[in-house]
């Protein structure tokens, strides 16, 4: 606990002065997601359903950002094309 | 010139938000608390006060855009009591958490079942441990002026807490006394602009708010809370010496009357203490040393200042409109905690509960049981048809 800020260092009532950006949740992953680019017919599905904003767009792919994904598999739920699939990194006990 | 107008507790409360410039004031009515918000509306559309009164569809909904808009930075009034306050209970908590100083007027009312309209600090009591600072007044004058210390109080860098000021209903809300009304300018003054920094809603700088914690973190944010209460002592005397300064009349952290040299003493709180200090004046004329300590913060509780103001008291009765069924009334633990270790007995009543009249020879009959050394360390129901 002692890495943790004391009493005084903390602010009156927010964990931290900065927005969810830099509440990073990948680590609270334990599986892998991956998307099958040529499944995918770019309906933005994903992208507008992941709860962390995880799934992004650049030069006309889909990325994954692995700072954020926390591997809930809402995307490959809400993905039409089944072009998302979850890989389990880590055994669960 | 400062004007003096025929006020009841309501308007008083009404004409404290105004004067100190509250901006949003969130509410849902509900009986006695009503008047207040037709006052406020009056205000409004006289275009004497430049304030956003917005209906909500609950009492919870009341609180819960009272932080809203206390976190986008405005100054919040809003006022409740009984079931309403109770209603609002979960938001209480999320306020003080996140440290929005909202100010509300609870209109303390008897809460059902049975059904009662009638004054009770049941209502109040209920929330004593939500971290919200809870000042208890006497009479209109002091409903007005404590409305308006209020905000200084919570709004305090060093206390940064919502506060609760409490009056009963009917006796205050719906009684009708000459209010002194400050002036406008002066009180905007006093009370200075609110400018939060701690915890505000601005996407330039944003912030987590309410995030989810570990074990790690609650302890450490309760505690500041505890630091912010027990810096409220302090403010409270600070702002209660200031408004004297500027406008004449003080109000602390206890009212204590004719204590200083008292054997015998009534702790009590609201408008009790008004028949009691009558009681008094009678009983010194008889040559009866008794006194009359009325808490007027309740949270935080000044446990110091109580034990110094009854350091030549005999015994302390206590009278609670509250009652905690397999406990006691909340005044009567609370001064057994503070006068813990000084050996002054202290005897609890409970009375006027909904609304039943606790007369002068009610405290009479208090103070003969204390003089006489009878049934002390124990609590009696005054008025109970046995
Ligand atoms: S697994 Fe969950 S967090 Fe990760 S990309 Fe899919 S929806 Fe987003
Ligand atoms: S939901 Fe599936 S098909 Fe649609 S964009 Fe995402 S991966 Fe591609």
């Amino acid at each position: 606990m002692s890495n943790l800020p004391s009493v005084e260092e903390l602010p009156e009532a927010i964990i931290a002065r900065f927005g969810t950006q830099k509440a990073k949740t990948g680590n609270w992953r334990t599986n892998e997601i991956e998307i099958d680019q040529d499944k995918c017919d770019f309906c933005m599905r994903c992208v507008v359903f992941c709860p962390d904003g995880a799934i992004k767009v650049s030069e006309g792919k889909l990325k994954m950002d692995l700072d954020y994904c926390k591997g809930c598999c809402i995307c490959i739920e809400e993905c039409p094309k089944n072009a998302i699939k979850e890989e389990r990194k880590v055994e669960l006990p | 010139m400062n004007k003096i107008e025929l006020l009841n507790g309501n308007e008083a409360a009404a004409y404290g938000a105004m004067l100190s410039g509250a901006e949003i004031i969130p509410v849902y009515p509900i009986t006695p608390q009503t008047p207040l918000i037709h006052k406020i509306s009056e205000f409004i559309a006289k275009g004497e006060f430049d304030a956003d009164l917005i209906h909500l569809e609950s009492d919870q909904s009341a609180l819960a855009a009272a932080v809203g808009a206390s976190l986008g930075g405005a100054r919040v009034f809003t006022a409740t009591n009984s079931q309403g306050l109770l209603y609002m209970a979960e938001v209480c908590y999320y306020a003080s958490g996140l440290r929005v100083p909202i100010v509300m007027a609870v209109i303390n009312r008897a809460v059902s079942s049975p059904h009662s309209r009638y004054p009770d600090h049941s209502d109040a009591m209920a929330l004593k441990s939500s971290h919200w600072i809870q000042l208890f007044c006497e009479t209109n004058q002091e409903v007005l002026d404590t409305a308006i210390q209020m905000f200084r109080i919570c709004e305090d860098r060093r206390v940064l807490l919502p506060g609760m000021f409490s009056y009963e209903s009917y006796l205050l809300s719906f009684t009708w006394e000459n209010v002194e009304v400050p002036e406008q300018e002066k009180v905007r003054k006093f009370v200075g602009e609110y400018n939060p920094e701690h915890i505000i809603l601005d996407p330039d700088d944003p912030m987590t708010i309410n995030a989810p914690t570990t074990p790690d973190y609650l302890t450490e944010f309760r505690y500041k809370q505890k630091i912010a209460m027990d810096n409220a002592l302090k403010v409270i005397r600070e702002v209660g010496k200031e408004f004297q300064r500027e406008f004449g009349r003080f109000y602390g952290l206890i009212d204590p009357y004719r204590v200083e040299d008292a054997e015998f003493v009534i702790a009590t709180m609201g408008t009790i203490a008004s028949t009691a200090k009558e009681v008094v004046d009678e009983m010194r004329a008889e040559g009866k040393k008794v006194g009359v300590l009325r808490i007027r913060s309740f949270r935080p509780f000044p446990r110091e200042e109580v034990k110094k103001a009854l350091k030549s008291a005999e015994a302390v009765a206590t009278i609670d409109r509250n009652f905690s069924a397999g406990s006691n009334g909340a005044l009567y633990d609370e001064m057994r905690s503070a006068l813990y270790n000084t050996g002054i007995p202290v005897k609890g009543y409970i009375a006027g509960l909904g609304g039943r009249n606790v007369s002068k020879n009610d405290i009479r009959e208090v103070f003969e049981d204390l003089i006489q050394k009878e049934r002390l360390e124990e609590i009696s129901w005054i008025n109970l048809r046995g």
